[in-house]
């Protein structure tokens, strides 16, 4: 019996054999005659406009023959909409970059070409990859968009501060280390508003969930080909986050700065916090800013729970490349996409702005470099990646309404600040709604 | 005599504090401006201007203010150009003529004024971007090109002249296009005026607009500049900011102010009778 | 006894250029707009569903979006009273013969040049949480440091304070224009009554400003109802918890951010028939006597 099995194995192998090839060794790819022109719109402003045209340049004197016509169109939702809008009008972009949790919402609009469908003409290493940052992108196997700037948070402290206060220098690992710790520095004598503060944006709350290696939504945190129809956030490990972070807001432990980006760098630079949950790309800028008032700066994992289990994942963006273009240009927008995440690209974009490389290999090539060295913070930010474990919960949710979802979250938090609504309550009432949300979204996306 | 003078000294100080109030927001930006980073940063704030002008060059750097300037200029001199032009033309054809439908047609003028941009910009992207005005001038001019305000206003300022007139211009043989470029036009200075100072006002200041209907650096406005100085300052470098803000400020400031008096006359017309 | 031109074309030909942008770019999208009302859109509109009045009966059942109403009512009441108030109080200030009369007027009615965006930008500058100079004079006058943009109650304080003071400048132009009227009418009448300066202003003035004033109301109304939504993006963007959520906001993030578009339509359309219903009251009570601007 089990001979016969193996046998008629054998049998479909040799006969599939060729095709296997063939799908490996590369279709032939399109020719690309003449000069192709490709457009490219990108989220990331200041310098780092320079900075993106500057990786496009040399990849422009490396094929020229194409053309990128490379464009800052404002902010990841501004960029979405544009395209959209584009994209009805029949003029898309044909590579624009999204943040992570638009991966779902885009994989189903009808108006991507998944980068997994495209790698039939020129191959992608995709092991060279973190494998978090590979993973977010990838539903049921199939790679929909090309990572490219990949952060997650860290949490900043001020060495000198805590020299001051007579703590240990190392930033708390554990949700209760923190709270001591916030406490002591409160009865330290500093002057701060508060010890501890990070912007108001669920991302956290998402990361503290795959820290705890829970989910946020059901269907294996919709990863598995099936799109999710209830919140999760609202259990056990949602509680346990919320009840932390409001707690500490309530007992004058963490300054309550409002949502957007720059209020909680600012009061970590100008010492009204002695320490701050950011983005790790945020690890050039709030250096630079402690510096400047003569200050150290730390940094730490994302504190835990006792026991969690987890990991962090990936926030950030990806570059997709949108459908309804000529094979020609659909395989130039590969190249280009192919070229911005490798390693001298990304070499150049994790020195720039602080953002992780995406692949390994730039990593171990900056580590050669010594960059680690001068830069020790960084390697925090890499290792806390990568002693991430790989689950359903941890390869982050993949949801159709995530921004929604965001909101109602952010909104429910507030809420609780303000006394209105216990954890509970405004969790579920979130939850509440987000499942409506998903309901309707799953209707129309059948 | 010296009651009268002492109400009039309170009369002053009551005024001088309401400009204060007034101006405070803007003075404070115009201090904030001058300041360094480090000031910037000080708790307490500090509420004395420096002698710090690289915040200005920093906002020109970051976002390319003079272009923005330059294109928003450009776009609110020709939009209100052509405003003015085309509600001239409405207005004559609504006070000097009688047809058939005037009544609706006015009212259809009328309703534009509740057809804001958020309640439209779906359906208007749609046709800017079939026209392949997307990033263009053209997609930042056309569509706001005619004006309800304009019609009225000059419809109120024709109906102001005397009717003795028009038929003395009849006797003469005048036609009608002579008669508004001769008379109407010459006695609307004021509401051009007023106008001028509403309509480049109105287009300096679009902001939701021009954010979805352009994509390069080239075509941006001044609007956006301000939003994109606030996205691009990591950790809220107010002195930045604010000296964007300061500068994208000036402009219309000038305007309004050149054209003060008319625009006073002209608006008073909108009010009066 | 009105008299016209001859000609049959000619009004059409003057009224061409005008029709066609408002047909084009206007009537044409709004009508679009309203008709997605009636369906459920796919978040990238590759798709839609016809669904009736679906959207509506969910904004009308969503206690999210009832609450986005309130707030825009009461904010819009704020910014009318506060904002007629204290502008007619300055323009009769301004009204009296004082040196420098002029300057001083110049100096009170130039914030009307500026945009929204710049207006929250301004007080979001004010206002920070961080370092704001707000918060530093809050600590000094009134001893205490208010949550001032993250807190609801006071989020609320600062919008209508902006959209207050940078509509300050438009209100005082209309109510002087309106003073400028009132004296040559009543100058005679006031002098020979002997009355106070106060009771002459409540029993003359001000019921001779009403029309001025009631125009400033609609108009102010819309302006909190519309125009503010630059202000909101820039100040606070709808929050804390929803506190400054007015109906333009929540409509723009339904449709901009949540992609929601049957239900970004069919709020388009109930604002819409809002400022209709406020636009037919200004019409229905003043007439002709006062024009929009």
């Amino acid at each position: 019996m089990r001979h016969r099995v193996f046998r008629f194995g054998l049998i479909l192998l040799i006969l599939f054999l060729p095709s296997v090839i063939f799908a490996a060794g590369g279709q032939e790819a399109p020719e690309i005659t003449g000069t192709v022109s490709v457009e490219m719109w990108h989220a990331m402003s200041g310098e780092r406009i320079q900075l993106i045209e500057g990786i496009v340049e040399s990849f422009m004197k490396q094929n020229p023959n194409i053309n990128v016509v490379v464009q800052y169109t404002g902010s990841y939702n501004d960029t979405l909409n544009k395209t959209t809008a584009a994209f009805r009008a029949g003029n898309p972009p044909h590579v624009f970059h999204l943040y992570e949790i638009g991966t779902l919402g885009m994989a189903n609009s009808g108006m991507v070409t998944p980068i997994g469908d495209l790698t039939r003409w020129e191959e992608i290493d995709w092991d060279a990859f973190f494998s978090p940052v590979s993973n977010y992108y990838t539903i049921s196997g199939k790679h929909y968009s090309m990572p490219f700037n990949s952060s997650t948070p860290l949490l900043y402290y001020n060495k000198s501060f805590f020299k001051q206060a007579g703590l240990p220098d190392k930033a708390p690992a554990t949700f209760d280390a923190v709270i001591e710790v916030g406490k002591k520095l409160k009865g330290s004598g500093l002057d701060l508003k508060a010890p501890i503060t990070w912007n108001l944006n669920c991302w956290y709350f998402e990361q503290f969930h795959c820290i705890m290696d829970a989910p946020l939504v059901n269907n294996d945190n919709g990863r598995t080909g099936t799109f999710p129809t209830k919140a999760l956030f609202n259990q056990e490990a949602g509680q346990t986050i919320a009840e932390w972070w409001t707690g500490m807001e309530r007992d004058g432990i963490f300054l309550d700065v409002g949502p957007g980006w720059s209020n909680h760098r600012a009061a970590f630079g100008s010492g009204e916090v002695a320490m701050v949950m950011s983005s790790t790309s945020d690890v050039n800028k709030l250096t630079n800013l402690l510096d400047e008032k003569g200050w150290e700066m730390g940094t730490g994992f994302m504190p835990r729970p006792v026991g969690a289990k987890g990991g962090v994942t990936i926030g950030g963006g990806t570059l997709w490349i949108s459908s309804g273009h000529p094979d020609a240009e659909l395989y130039a927008a590969l190249k280009l996409v192919k070229y911005i995440s490798e390693d001298d690209a990304q070499k150049k974009w994790h020195k720039g702005t602080g953002y992780f490389p995406v692949r390994k290999t730039a990593m171990k090539a900056l580590e050669k470099e010594g960059w680690f060295r001068e830069n020790p913070n960084f390697l925090v930010a890499f290792n806390q990646l990568l002693e991430s474990p790989y689950t359903y919960n941890t390869a982050g949710a993949l949801i159709g309404v995530f921004p929604e979802l965001r909101k109602l979250v952010e909104t429910g938090i507030q809420r609780v600040y303000a006394g209105e609504k216990t954890v509970k309550e405004t969790l579920d009432e979130a939850g509440a709604k987000s499942d409506e949300a998903m309901k309707e979204w799953n209707e129309l996306n059948q | 005599m010296a009651k009268k003078r002492i109400k009039k000294i309170a009369l002053h100080f009551l005024i001088i504090f309401s400009v204060l109030v007034v101006c405070a927001p803007v003075l404070l930006a115009i201090i904030i401006s001058t300041q360094t980073l480090a000031e910037v940063f000080s708790y307490p704030p500090k509420f004395t201007p420096s002698r710090n002008f690289s915040n200005y060059g920093a906002a020109l750097k970051n976002v390319n203010l003079v272009r923005m300037m330059l294109n928003s200029t450009f776009i609110a001199i020709i939009v209100t150009l052509g405003k003015i032009i085309m509600s001239l033309l409405a207005a004559f054809a609504f006070t000097h003529f009688k047809f058939k439908g005037k009544n609706i047609l006015f009212f259809v003028v009328l309703v534009t004024l509740l057809l804001p941009i958020p309640v439209r910009i779906v359906a208007l992207f749609d046709i800017v971007s079939k026209l392949k005005w997307i990033d263009t001038y053209w997609g930042l001019i056309v569509p706001f090109l005619a004006s309800a305000t304009g019609t009225f206003l000059f419809i109120q300022r024709f109906k102001m002249v005397p009717m003795e007139l028009l038929d003395a211009a009849k006797m003469d043989g005048c036609s009608p296009m002579r008669y508004l470029l001769q008379i109407l036009i010459p006695v609307s200075a004021n509401t051009i005026g007023a106008l001028i100072v509403i309509e480049f006002i109105y287009i300096w200041n679009q902001y939701l607009w021009p954010l979805m209907a352009t994509n390069s650096k080239h075509m941006r406005v001044v609007q956006i500049g301000v939003k994109m100085l606030i996205q691009t300052e990591s950790i809220n470098n107010w002195g930045i900011i604010m000296a964007g803000v300061v500068m994208t400020m000036i402009p219309p400031l000038v305007v309004f102010f050149v054209m003060q008096e008319s625009f006073m006359r002209g608006f008073a017309l909108a009010s009066e009778k | 006894m009105q008299s016209y031109f001859k000609g049959k074309w000619l009004p059409y030909l003057l009224l061409l250029p005008t029709y066609v942008i408002l047909i084009a770019f206007l009537f044409y999208p709004a009508f679009e707009t309203f008709r997605l009302s009636l369906y459920k859109v796919h978040p990238f509109g590759i798709r839609k569903i016809f669904a009736g009045f679906y959207n509506f009966r969910k904004l009308f059942g969503s206690a999210d979006y009832l609450h986005s109403f309130w707030i825009s009512f009461l904010f819009s009441l704020s910014v009318v009273v506060i904002g007629l108030f204290l502008s007619m109080m300055i323009a009769v200030l301004l009204n009296q013969k004082l040196k420098g009369q002029k300057i001083y007027r110049s100096l009170l009615i130039w914030p009307y040049a500026l945009s929204p965006a710049i207006a929250g930008a301004l007080f979001r500058f004010l206002f920070n949480p961080v370092n704001g100079y707000m918060l530093y004079l809050s600590e000094v006058i009134l001893g205490v440091e208010p949550e001032w943009l993250t807190s609801g109650s006071l989020a609320i304080v600062i919008i209508t304070m902006a959209a207050t003071w940078k509509n300050l400048g438009y209100n005082i132009i209309f109510y002087l224009t309106g003073l400028q009227n009132v004296q040559r009418e009543s100058l005679e009448a006031a002098s020979i009554d002997g009355a106070g300066p106060v009771r002459r202003f409540w029993i003359i003035t001000f019921p001779l400003l009403s029309p001025t004033t009631f125009f400033l109301l609609i108009m102010n109304l819309i302006y909190s109802y519309f125009s503010s939504f630059g202000l909101i993006d820039v100040l606070t963007e709808g929050g804390p918890a929803n506190a400054t959520n007015i109906l333009i906001y929540q409509l723009y993030q339904d449709f901009f951010v949540n992609h929601k578009i049957g239900y970004a339509a069919a709020e388009s359309f109930i604002l819409f028939t809002l400022v209709v219903g406020l636009t037919l009251i200004q019409f229905r009570t003043t007439g002709r006597k006062v024009h929009y601007q």
